[in-house]
């Protein structure tokens, strides 16, 4: 999911889905106790605890072939591109008391879609990190575009005043 | 007034001031009119309305029209300025006396200030939707500027403040200047669009605690205001 979000229109996991060894998509559904375990709280709580900034989702159950599938659409991210802020070892590593268990998930990774595959990765291709450079580039227009027209209001703007602003904090002046 | 602004501002305080983008020195030219038409587009979404006004005559000075309230852990003062400028300031109504209700997991340290998730989305979704009414009213085609200050928050505990949700982890603020944040409101925003500037203030606010909550859980929190 933190790869789908630095992603240009973000991702979709579907959860209940297998694939066979001969690549075909199978749906086989999630147990009760499995779909409670994936509320929307708990996912939103365990990936603000490795993801920095926040990334936005959208869960929702589908009905399929008589059984349930959960579906999560991940945004891309809205201001600055998704870091991986702390490690993860799979439980499996740790169970096994490995001498240095390799982590699923690295902190302060930048982790992304890899074109023509689909797994996600750490950037280590120019294509994908020029990709996700000019998603952020773009992004960080807007938010300065949006600043800038604000800036302009608190301070009157270039055609107004000695600032508006200044006239407005006179009046309260000793009361705040 | 000033000493009553001065006595809430001792302790943790909410403190709110909504400008028209232009500035008329004498917007107001009936100040006793204005507790009446604030009164009509104050907010109400749980009992004790923002900006709260009290069926009593104003103080009205030279320089503004207002009131200042001290019942039960309601400290407030409001006031409107000859420009049309609105000023707001309230104590956090925890440190005057309010319980506390948070999640059954929050364990606080003996004598803790707190401040409540829920108590701040609430608080926010009144002054972005006030400050809405208010550009609507006073300051039609020309929009607002509203102007944030939440103060005394050093060393406060943010906590969920909704039983039926949890939070694991600790959040405690170490920020010694108060939390300051001004946005804009047109009238083309959509009641949306409002909506989303509370939550998107508020969680800027609970990142100085170290919480960091995805919109869509600000969202369904703020979306059973009045439904309780």
């Amino acid at each position: 999911m933190i790869a789908m979000s630095n992603r240009r229109d973000g991702g979709v996991v579907i959860l209940g889905v297998s694939e066979t060894t001969s690549g075909q998509l199978q749906v086989q559904g999630m147990s009760t106790a499995d779909e409670q375990s994936w509320d929307y709280d708990n996912v939103a709580q365990t990936l603000s605890s490795y993801a920095e900034p926040s990334i936005v989702f959208r869960r929702e159950v589908l009905s399929a072939q008589g059984v349930r599938c959960i579906v999560l659409s991940v945004e891309e991210f809205s201001d600055f591109p998704t870091l991986c802020k702390r490690e993860h070892i799979s439980p499996a590593d740790q169970t096994l008391n490995r001498p240095q268990p390799i982590p699923v998930l690295r902190a302060a990774a930048l982790y992304v879609r890899r074109r023509g595959k689909p797994e996600s990765s750490e950037v280590a291709r120019l294509e994908d990190l020029r990709e996700l450079l000019e998603l952020a580039v773009e992004k960080g227009v807007r938010r300065h575009a949006q600043l800038s027209k604000l800036a302009q209001e608190e301070t009157g703007g270039p055609s107004v005043g000695p600032s508006i602003k200044d006239q407005y904090d006179r009046e309260l002046e000793g009361l705040r | 007034m000033r000493q009553q602004i001065a006595a809430i501002k001792a302790a943790g305080y909410w403190q709110t001031t909504i400008r028209p983008r232009t500035m008329k020195a004498d917007r107001i030219t009936n100040k006793l009119a204005v507790p009446g038409a604030l009164k009509t587009i104050n907010v109400s979404l749980r009992g004790w309305s923002y900006p709260h006004i009290r069926d009593e005559q104003p103080i009205v000075e030279q320089g503004f029209v207002g009131q200042a309230i001290a019942w039960s852990y309601f400290h407030e003062c409001w006031l409107v300025t000859p420009s049309g400028q609105f000023f707001h300031v309230a104590g956090m109504r925890h440190d005057h006396g309010a319980e506390v209700y948070a999640s059954p997991l929050t364990r606080l340290p003996q004598g803790a200030k707190v401040l409540g998730i829920g108590d701040t989305l609430f608080r926010m979704t009144e002054i972005m939707l006030f400050g809405a009414r208010y550009g609507e009213a006073f300051a039609k085609g020309e929009g607002v500027s509203v102007e944030l200050e939440v103060g005394n928050i050093n060393g406060r505990y943010l906590i969920f403040d909704d039983p039926n949700r949890i939070g694991f982890e600790e959040h405690q603020c170490h920020s010694e200047t108060p939390f300051r944040k001004t946005v804009s409101i047109d009238e083309s925003m959509a009641k949306a669009d409002v909506l989303a500037l509370a939550r998107s203030v508020s969680a800027e606010l609970f990142e100085l605690f170290g919480c960091q909550l995805p919109d869509q859980v600000l969202e369904d929190w703020q979306g059973k205001f009045g439904k309780w």
